[in-house]
This record gives C-alpha cells, structure tokens and sequence, in this order.
C-alpha cells in the first residue's frame, strides 16, 4: 500500500490535496522512526492480513510544514484511511464538507452519480501517534458512538490510524 | 451538476488552499482563502435550497457554511446560517452537530475583543457558562482562576529564565518585582479582563533580546492550546522539567472549564493580522492527572513490581474521599494529611513536586477525592478533584 497513491485523488479529493494527505501521514511515521516498508497490521470489521506501506522520503521543508503534530496526525490518518477503504471495500471517498478545523469525509460507491451528500455515509477517522491497546480501543468505540447516530443508509466506517506501533482498526456501521 | 455541486467544489478547494497555507504558517493568506471558501459554500447552501436537493445534503452545506464563516472571522454569518439550518428539518446528527456548532460560536463572540486594543504582553481572558452572567460571575469561578492563571505566568517566566522550580518561598522580591502582571476590570456577558505583562527592560534585554513579557505569554497560550487538543505527550516534550510540568497541568486543570458552572474559558492575544485566540473547552476531568503516564507507572512499580505490560494505573490506583489536612511542615513537607470520610485516622499521601505550594495548599480544609497508589504507611498522589 503506497501513500502515494493519494496523489491521484478521488472522487472528492483533488490531487494535490491527496499529496497534503501523504505527505501528514509520511512525517507521522518517521516521527514515530518507521522507515518506508513497514509492516502495518489491519484488524477489525474488516480484517486483513498486514501490508507493507511505502512512501515517499520526507524532508525538512515537509517536516517544518506539518510541525503542529496533531494536526498532521488527523490529516494522515485519513490518508491511511481511505487508502484502507479503497483497497478493501466498494467504496470511495464522494465527497466531503468543512467540519471542525479539517473535514467530513462522505463514502459511496465507486462511480456513484448521486448529488453530493445524498445516499452517502461517514468516514470518521482519528489518528494517534502513540498510545496502548485501551487507548485504540477506546477511541475507535468513540467514533462507532458517531457513526450510530447517523441513520444514514450505507454502511458507514469508523476508523483508528496508530502511527506508532502501525496498525488501521476499522469499525462498520450499522 | 447542479450549481450547488459547482459551488460546493469551488469552496472545498479554496478550504483546501487554506488549510496548506495554515501549514506554511501564512495566517493571512489562509484567512483570505477561507473568506473565499465560505462565500462559496454560502452560496451553494442556498442553491441547494432552490434546488430541492434534500437532506442530508442541505443541511450538511450550511454547517459547512457556518464553519468555514467562524474560521473566516464571520461569526454573525456563522450563526444565520446555522439558525437557518436548524429551522429547516436537519437528521438528527447533523443537528447535534448545528447545536455544537452554535456553542462554539457564542464562545467566539466572547473571546472577541469588542473595540479593545490589546498591546504586546497583554491578552484577553474570558468565560462563558451559566455561572456567568451580564457583567456577574460567582466569585469563587472568577477569583479562583484569575488566582490561578497568574501563578502559571510566573511559574513559566522562571522556567522561560531556567531557574530551578522553586518548591517553597514567596515569589515577592524575586520575580514579583522584575515581571509585574496586571488585571483590568472585567467586562460584561463574557466577564473578559485584560492581563498585562510586563517585564523590566534589563531583564527584557538579558534574555536573549527577545521581550520576556511576550514570551511568556506565547508560553503560556501556546501550552493551553496544545492540552485543549489533547497534545499531552507534546507537552510533556516541551516542558522538560518534570516539576514544572506536574505544576502546569496541575494549574492547567484548575483553570479549565467544569464543563457544569464554566463551559468555556479563552485566551485571546494580539498577532501580526487577526488575533490568536485559544479556546480552552476541554474539561478538567479529560484532563490527564498531573503526574505522568510514566511517572505514574514508575510510582505504582516500586509499590509492587510487575512486568511492564500488566501495569495499568487507572487499576491499580484507587480514590480515597476526605477533608483534606496539614501533615507536619517542618518534618514531613512534601506530604498531606487526609481525613477519610469514613472515620479512622488520617491517611498520609505524598506529593510529588510542583503541586504542594500551588495546587494542593490553597486546598486545605476542603473536601476532595485523591487517585493514589499505597505505598506501606504513605500514599502516593496521582490526581485529585474536589469533592463537594
């Protein structure tokens, strides 16, 4: 799994701000001394076996650019995220909207044609950099509490991007 | 596609714009993209309208408006915009979502500054939260924090100096005297008052040309802003000394919102273009304890040794509930006494560095629930909160 792939955008991510993703989710893990090639595990709803995730080196400029960590951790945990549901679901990142400081992501099927946020569901992700096996679990029950209210028709994913010791967590809903 | 579609493209990619100038740390140019965005995404909430797109979608643009109007410096639009947005028949989610919004635009009207001018070293401190009212507080609410918040400029002016963290002593005649804090009289809705920092011109030009008042401030607001966001391990790397940090989250903690009588407490400073301002809305208890993680484990493995991965201080800790009491000054000066609840004899918990003069004292006589870990006779201190 390449971050760079996120350079082609989606749907409803442009390219370059795919390269805004990469780029997070890159300074994330060398922040956390992962070289490229590590092995990250995916476990959850939609369990699978560990894959390899490349990326591009990183620089100073890049490492300046997102100093605000957190920041850069929200931002590349959805790079990992939808990386993750693209590779191992029927959907795609559609659409998104402003929310908070960053965004909401909508997922629908790929090639879907339906206006903006009709027949979509929530991606919701949050990104730690380091942190135990309660930490992760608590923060994806989290996300699933969201997801539950939406009543949203699709299946919407919660999601946990641990930089730290790699690994996605993906929680389905309903 | 619709015009909306159009519309709502044309704002996510000058959101996006603005979102990588913030990056680069050009503040004015995100702004400015932010304006753009936000008048697009206005636009396209009322096209959606005309256009009968239906909901979620109509709803979700205008809280997309709102948010892009609040980073715009648009609070009024914001707050048209999510009012417009709720009077329709938004899913519930998304609602929730509206009301929050709403909450978090009335706080911004606080921080604010309303026609006043704020000057380098100064900045603004506000509250909001029923405790409050037009131009009256609880006094407690109010004296408590300001109390507090003047304790943490000093203590980080000394730790901006590297002086050593002082454990006893008053501050009169050392620092008192070189950085002097001043308090405006607080103004209505929100009971904002200006702080003014000021710092004697030698001492300013030994440290490292740089103005000190400035600094502790930025110190100050940029500490908060990384433990509203939940940044504690970049605190941790920021504030080196273990006694210093113990105390600034100690102090942190005090000055937060309980989220029952205060919602919201806010920082307002001046900054080259729009003002920095710093919402503090994360609550006291979701505040990590003073001690740190590490700290905390390395105190409960010398009570009883165990293999790293089973150590877990939130279950093997426990909360004692008492009135708190002096335990001998002279022999014993880093330890409490405290009277349990349930009758017997006061229990002895020592506290670690940086919480006995500020935090723990001011606290005497009181009711609180302290997280300790036992230690033979003595407990050791983890976190506490007050019990009545």
């Amino acid at each position: 799994m390449n971050l760079n792939d996120l350079r082609k955008g989606t749907d409803g991510i442009t390219p370059d701000f795919g390269g805004t993703l990469c780029e997070a989710a890159s300074v994330c893990l060398e922040h956390r001394s992962h070289q490229s090639g590590v092995s990250m595990s995916i476990s959850g709803g939609i369990a699978s076996d560990p894959v390899a995730l490349t990326w591009p080196p990183t620089n100073d400029q890049m490492r300046r650019c997102y100093e605000d960590l957190q920041f850069a951790t929200e931002l590349g945990a959805y790079g990992v995220a939808i990386l993750v549901v693209e590779e191992l679901t029927e959907h795609t990142v559609i659409a998104r909207s402003v929310k908070g400081t960053g965004f909401d992501y909508w997922l629908g099927p790929k090639g879907s044609t339906a206006p903006l946020f009709q027949d979509k569901s929530r991606l919701e992700v949050t990104g730690i950099l380091d942190g135990d096996e309660d930490y992760l679990r608590r923060r994806l029950q989290d996300k699933m509490k969201q997801l539950a209210t939406g009543g949203v028709p699709l299946p919407g994913y919660g999601v946990v991007v641990h930089f730290g010791n790699p690994e996605t967590r993906i929680g389905t809903s309903p | 596609m619709s015009r909306a579609s159009d519309l709502h493209r044309d704002a996510i990619a000058a959101a996006d714009r603005a979102i990588m100038e913030r990056l680069r740390g050009h503040r004015d140019a995100s702004a400015t993209q932010y304006k753009v965005a936000f008048l697009a995404e206005r636009d396209a909430a009322a096209e959606a309208v005309k256009e009968a797109l239906g909901e979620p979608t109509i709803s979700v643009l205008h809280r997309s408006a709102a948010t892009l109007a609040l980073e715009a410096g648009f609070p009024r639009e914001a707050e048209r915009l999510v009012a417009a947005s709720l009077a329709m028949d938004p899913p519930d989610d998304i609602a929730s979502e509206l009301r929050d919004l709403l909450e978090n635009i009335y706080f911004r009207r606080h921080l604010a500054l309303r026609g006043i001018r704020l000057f380098e070293g100064e900045f603004q401190f506000a509250m909001t939260g029923p405790a409050v009212g037009f131009g009256i507080v609880q006094s407690d609410e109010y004296v408590g924090r300001v109390s507090n918040l003047e304790t943490l400029l000093y203590r980080t002016a000394e730790r901006k100096l590297n002086r050593p963290y002082r454990d006893r002593g008053k501050r009169r005649g050392q620092l008192q005297d070189e950085l002097a804090i001043y308090v405006t009289a607080p103004r209505a809705a929100s009971f904002a008052v200006t702080f003014r920092v000021g710092a004697q011109e030698q001492l300013s030009l030994s440290f490292d040309k740089r103005n000190l008042a400035e600094d502790v401030v930025d110190e100050v607001l940029t500490c908060l802003d990384l433990l509203n966001r939940g940044q504690d391990e970049a605190i941790r790397e920021r504030i080196q000394d273990l006694a210093y940090y113990t105390n600034f989250v100690g102090l942190a903690k005090e000055i937060a919102p309980d989220g029952k009588n205060i919602t919201g407490v806010g920082f307002t400073a001046p900054a080259e273009g729009i003002p920095r301002e710093v919402a503090l809305l994360r609550r006291r208890k979701q505040m990590p304890p003073p001690v740190p993680r590490q700290e905390r484990i390395e105190r409960i493995d010398q009570v009883r040794p165990l293999p790293s991965t089973e150590l877990d201080p939130a279950r093997d800790a426990e909360t004692i509930t008492g009135r708190l009491g002096f335990a001998d000054e002279l022999e014993r000066h880093n330890e409490i006494g405290l009277a349990p609840d349930g009758g017997g004899p006061p229990i002895r918990i020592r506290i670690p560095r940086g919480l006995m003069s500020d935090i723990v004292k001011p606290l005497w006589g009181s009711r609180v629930s302290v997280l300790v870990v036992r230690r033979g006779d003595v407990y050791e201190y983890i976190d506490h909160d007050e019990a009545d």
